[in-house]
């Protein structure tokens, strides 16, 4: 791999806030259909990813995401988090949606919940999610996914939970490839027909005995 | 369907989340209640809620004034909504505030 760094905190770096438009563009395709619809009506959905990634207590704040860089720019990403973040970081930002939104945005995310909740699966104790994982679609197959995906697992492991959790897109083959190599297994699957949005719910237990 | 008063906007919360939840709730549930530290909805339930209200009171309600953590209490959330109605009321706009 070519300059591959490794993998850090995006705000561990002095210059996090200028990688922030290239970090929101990898979060959105990683769940473009769900940003789509949780930004809709606002003034640009990357815009609002931007202000999120920003934003602290937010479930994709600066926070808790995870970065690689290659020649210096950011080529791979994950936001990650323990299961007793995710409930405050989720009601930190609804609050938002709440509090900046108008009538018409609130009627959309009512209608859309279902679909809102299919990639934000509840809470378990001990578990450790990782919500999103995107690497640059000009540097794939260079290993970068595997990089990621190790430390996050090496996250889950060193922070003491004994589950690790995700979601992906049931058409994206290669990254269920990627997670049963890592020892993921499919427990659930979310489809909401009307959205056209159809999620494998994966899962690695026993990390706890890993250490 | 305007809401007459604050007892009616909290009846009307009360309702709209237990039928959502098929929570069955209290006879005489606090002001104190909170509904997403009691499970009766989640934080996405919250905004179903808010736009739930909005659509039966045809007010727009900015929730800016209200702090983050009294959003989901049953009584704040009823107070907040009634005072914007009234102001709505009273005034030639239909998005009123809650501000004190």
């Amino acid at each position: 791999m070519k300059n591959a760094g490794t993998v850090e905190l995006l705000c561990d770096s002095v210059k996090w806030i200028e990688e922030v438009p290239r970090v929101a563009l990898l979060v959105y395709a990683s769940m473009p259909g769900y940003f789509d619809v949780l930004f809709a009506g606002t003034n640009g959905t990357l815009l609002e990813l931007s202000t999120w990634i920003q934003r602290p207590g937010s479930v994709f704040s600066h926070e808790r995401v995870r970065v690689v860089r290659q020649e210096a720019i950011v080529v791979g990403v994950t936001v990650e988090l323990p299961h007793h973040e995710l409930t405050q970081r989720q009601r930190n930002d609804s609050s938002w949606l709440l509090q900046h939104s108008n009538a018409a945005q609130r009627r959309n995310l009512a209608t859309n919940a279902e679909l809102l909740r299919a990639v934000a699966p509840p809470p378990c104790d001990g578990a450790y999610y990782l919500r999103c994982l995107a690497v640059d679609e000009n540097r794939r197959g260079l290993g970068l996914g595997h990089q990621l995906m190790s430390a996050c697992v090496s996250n889950a492991i060193n922070g003491g939970f004994n589950s690790l959790h995700l979601d992906v897109r049931a058409d994206n083959a290669a990254a269920v490839a990627l997670y049963r190599h890592h020892g993921f297994a499919q427990v659930g699957e979310t489809i909401v027909p009307a959205a056209k949005w159809h999620t494998i719910h994966m899962v690695r237990e026993g990390l706890s005995g890993e250490i | 369907m305007p809401f007459r008063n604050r007892a009616a906007i909290k009846e009307f919360i009360l309702k709209h989340v237990a039928e959502r939840s098929g929570a069955t709730l209290p006879n005489d549930v606090p002001d104190s209640f909170d509904l997403l530290e009691q499970g009766i909805i989640d934080s996405l339930g919250l905004v179903d809620l808010v736009a739930a209200i909005e659509a039966a009171s045809g007010v727009e309600i900015d929730l800016s004034a209200i702090p983050l953590d009294e959003l989901t209490v049953v009584g704040a959330l009823a107070t907040c909504v009634d005072k914007a109605v009234v102001a709505a009321r009273s005034g030639d706009t239909t998005k009123a505030t809650c501000k004190q």
